[in-house]
């Protein structure tokens, strides 16, 4: 779990360099850190990618933040 | 049709440099920039002649024009655009900066903005298909924006908040030209004050090239001509086209919006002629040509006596430089003084018309026209070919041709502005 919490906010940080500058929480939402939908879809992307775990990305749709992502993702490699 | 839509802002990356005012330089020094690339392909390596844009790097390009510090903040975060992209909102930016328009287009419902060409990321598809060959599912989700020939559309928009139409134009080879006629008939409509024309740059992957190769259009790799002296438009020795990166924009503008806030521009968007001929292929018609060509002339309440000098289409494929003479003959234009920029810049295919209408205005703002390159013995000599740079001259009207593959044929006069 916190192996692919490091992944997505590596991920994360790719796709809104201005972060970096910035205190987040892993609960806070993806809105909140500015991240819109095609953004969302690609930290997604990058991260399944990044660990080789091919799932329907309709099976994390319901995510809102670091947290719940890597929860959902942590789950899905542990049963797939 | 009414003289009622002005050039008001240019902006150009072609293989002279990066930026109008570049290009406008080498034209009159008359400068070339071709050379030989090779492609790699399932391991096989493959020559081409072209003429290469210098090297582009949008973010210190973009930091050089003067833009308001939200526009640029927005601009640097760019993220996933093709180099096609980065080229045409490089130079729609520098368009609208040199036209004093940045601030008045943002938030406007009064402003269009039409892009030139279709298919024109090829070379960025390729590598990202390339790529996710064996790993399909994880293609980045941002490949389904990148693909449509739209997303510089969607960029400028997003850019600069603009909210009128917006969309693209493709007619192969006319692009350019059909762009920036659409770019009229929104003004003449009275629906919008001004049109950011641009063409992105068309860049191709390897399957392109060889296509036009194939076809018999473009010209193979020669070793017996240095890359300077390959490319002939209107010569003896001519054998097609070579391709050259190019990408530009210019900015329409309704002469009443121009006047109310004295801007004079580069020149008048005076009429237009587009006809097809009745053939799907790469065949070129004298009789399409010319009845565009004569549309155009009479569109602008003109003679072909009236007109100073022809842009003409002069791709150097044979049958296409004979196509067109002739049709220009047909046309009543001997002994006009004639020439062709891509024999400078290359074939920019689908953006070949707004950079050849930009080398238009500088020439008849400057009073001169760039030397045709290597036209050492002109297939004809019923026109006035340009062979040096010729300077001092009172250039009022300009024509210029775009033909497309699919028997598409755009012409279009630009005027000089009246004191």
């Amino acid at each position: 779990m916190e192996k692919v919490i490091a992944i997505i906010k590596e991920n994360l940080l790719d796709i809104i360099p201005e972060l970096a500058d910035e205190e987040f929480s892993n609960d806070d939402s993806f809105v909140d850190l500015g991240a819109n939908s095609l953004d969302r879809g690609e930290l997604i992307t990058l991260t399944l990618e990044h660990i080789n775990l091919d799932i329907p990305r309709i099976e994390l749709a319901k995510a809102q933040t670091i947290n719940e992502l890597a929860e959902l993702i942590s789950l899905k490699k542990m049963n797939n | 049709m009414e003289d009622n839509v002005i050039i008001s802002g240019i902006g150009a990356i072609t293989p002279l440099g990066i930026g109008a005012a570049s290009f406008a330089n080498n034209l009159k020094i008359g400068q070339s920039n071709f050379s030989k690339i090779s492609l790699e392909q399932s391991n096989a390596s493959y020559q081409y002649i072209i003429g290469m844009a210098p090297d582009f790097d949008f973010k210190t390009e973009v930091k050089k024009l003067d833009l308001p510090e939200e526009v640029l903040k927005k601009a640097l975060r760019l993220r996933h655009l093709s180099k096609s992209v980065l080229f045409g909102t490089y130079c729609a930016l520098e368009s609208l900066v040199d036209a004093g328009l940045v601030e008045k287009v943002m938030n406007s419902s009064k402003v269009a903005i039409v892009s030139a060409g279709s298919n024109t990321q090829q070379s960025n598809l390729h590598k990202i298909q390339e790529k996710y060959r064996e790993k399909v599912t994880f293609i980045n989700p941002n490949y389904a924006i990148n693909f449509f020939d739209t997303d510089i559309v969607g960029v400028l928009s997003e850019l600069l908040q603009i909210k009128g139409e917006g969309y693209s134009i493709g007619s192969a080879s006319a692009s350019g030209n059909m762009a920036i006629i659409h770019g009229k008939r929104l003004i003449s409509y009275q629906s919008h004050d001004i049109v950011i024309v641009v063409a992105p740059l068309m860049d191709l992957s390897i399957f392109e090239y060889q296509g036009f190769i194939n076809i018999g259009a473009m010209k193979a790799i020669d070793e017996t001509l240095a890359p300077n002296n390959a490319y002939r438009p209107f010569d003896e020795k001519h054998s097609g086209f070579i391709y050259g990166q190019c990408a530009g924009c210019i900015v329409l503008e309704s002469s009443e919006h121009a006047s109310d806030r004295k801007k004079k521009g580069y020149g008048i968007l005076s009429g237009y002629g587009v006809v097809m001929d009745g053939n799907r292929g790469a065949k070129p018609s004298k009789k399409g040509e010319a009845e565009a060509m004569r549309m155009a002339i009479y569109n602008s309440g003109l003679k072909a006596a009236h007109i100073d000098y022809v842009n003409t289409h002069g791709t150097g494929s044979v049958i296409g430089d004979t196509t067109e003479v002739e049709a220009m003959l047909d046309v009543g234009l001997q002994d006009v003084k004639a020439n062709s920029t891509k024999s400078l810049t290359g074939h920019g295919l689908s953006a070949a018309g707004v950079i050849e209408a930009i080398a238009c205005l500088i020439q008849l703002n400057h009073g001169f026209i760039h030397k045709s390159n290597n036209l050492s013995n002109p297939i004809n000599n019923e026109i006035n070919w340009i062979k040096e740079k010729s300077s001092g001259l009172n250039i009022n009207t300009v024509l210029s041709n775009s033909f497309g593959f699919g028997g598409i044929n755009t012409s279009l006069i630009l005027k000089k502005l009246k004191n």
